[in-house]
């Protein structure tokens, strides 16, 4: 697991370098990008859907 | 039997009914008797090719030795040959995008080596090099989330050279997006050399897979872009956006997220762009 640090250029967040091609996932937590390799202990999914199952 | 008139008018007659042996060139295959036989390397038969190498700067006038002269142009990896007057391809030359040869012969086929997913074929048009087909350019490796953050976040950045659009080229960008289906707003952007192209703020979506095509209008200064549309295609009563981006120089294309409440999260789960 890696960190990009990041920058603000007219209010935009943007990483300071390149992502890396071995990434497998990449996620901005609110301060940094993190990125997952292969072999790193991925976070869980997300909940996308708030809305009662019908 | 056949029979033929030599130079002296004799009548020559040939005899097939015991034709010779043929023997196999090396490297290739028969049957002979049912069996397949290849022949071998042992005893090839000797070939000089001689070739004189230049590389482009090196290269002398076509109109100063012979036509048919043949040589070697190492700078684009191309055998050509001089008509009296130019220099002729023999083949298709390879270049990268920035090394390609400032001019383009009607005609000349060169393959840019480092746009498209393995190269990427240009035919020239006595003024410049002209894309064959369309090019997928960018293909996102990995997804991106964004989390924690109300800010603009750039979730991908894609680098676009000098001159690589042309005046009447399109990028078709196909992006594929997930989000908490919630009632918090999702801001979706796509900038031009940092211009906003497409933007899309909604709310209650779990996924968005849409299509974003930046135009130029028969200029390399001028786009039109769809905006504020679901998937990017179809209507909208939001005025076009018109940018003045100068895609003659390098720029890039910026795709952004912004969550409205940053317990959500918004994920640019795939992403492949082209070039037509």
């Amino acid at each position: 697991m890696k960190t990009i640090d990041i920058k603000v250029i007219d209010d935009v967040i943007s990483p300071v370098s390149d992502f890396p091609d071995s990434a497998i996932k990449i996620i901005f937590n609110g301060t940094e990008y993190v990125v997952y390799e292969e072999g790193d202990e991925l976070p869980p999914e997300p909940i996308y859907d708030e809305h009662e199952q019908l | 039997m056949s029979a033929f008139l030599d130079e002296t008018g004799t009548l020559i007659t040939v005899d097939h009914s015991n034709p010779l042996p043929v023997a196999l060139v090396a490297g290739f295959t028969s049957l002979n008797d049912g069996e397949l036989k290849t022949a071998s390397y042992a005893n090839p038969l000797p070939v000089t090719v001689v070739t004189t190498n230049y590389t482009e700067e090196e290269l002398p006038d076509a109109d100063s030795v012979a036509a048919g002269t043949e040589i070697f142009n190492t700078t684009y990896q191309v055998k050509m040959r001089s008509n009296g007057t130019s220099w002729e391809w023999l083949g298709i030359g390879k270049s990268t995008w920035a090394d390609k040869p400032a001019t383009a012969p009607l005609g000349q086929i060169i393959c840019i080596t480092d746009i498209g997913e393995n190269g990427s074929l240009w035919r020239g048009n006595g003024a410049k090099w002209v894309r064959l087909t369309q090019i997928r350019f960018f293909d996102l490796a990995s997804s991106v989330a964004l989390t924690g953050s109300t800010a603009e976040v750039t979730l991908a950045t894609i680098s676009i050279p000098a001159s690589l659009i042309g005046a009447k080229g399109k990028v078709k960008l196909y992006p594929l997006f997930s989000a908490t289906n919630n009632a918090n707003n999702k801001t979706v952007r796509v900038r031009l050399g940092g211009s906003n192209g497409y933007v899309l703020q909604t709310s209650g979506f779990a996924q968005l897979s849409a299509l974003v095509i930046i135009r130029n209008f028969n200029s390399e200064s001028v786009q039109k872009v769809a905006t504020g549309m679901t998937s990017g295609l179809g209507l909208s009563t939001t005025s076009l956006n018109t940018l003045a981006i100068n895609t003659a120089a390098a720029t890039t294309i910026e795709i952004t997220g912004q969550l409205a409440n940053g317990a959500d999260t918004l994920t640019l789960e795939s992403l492949f762009v082209e070039i037509v």
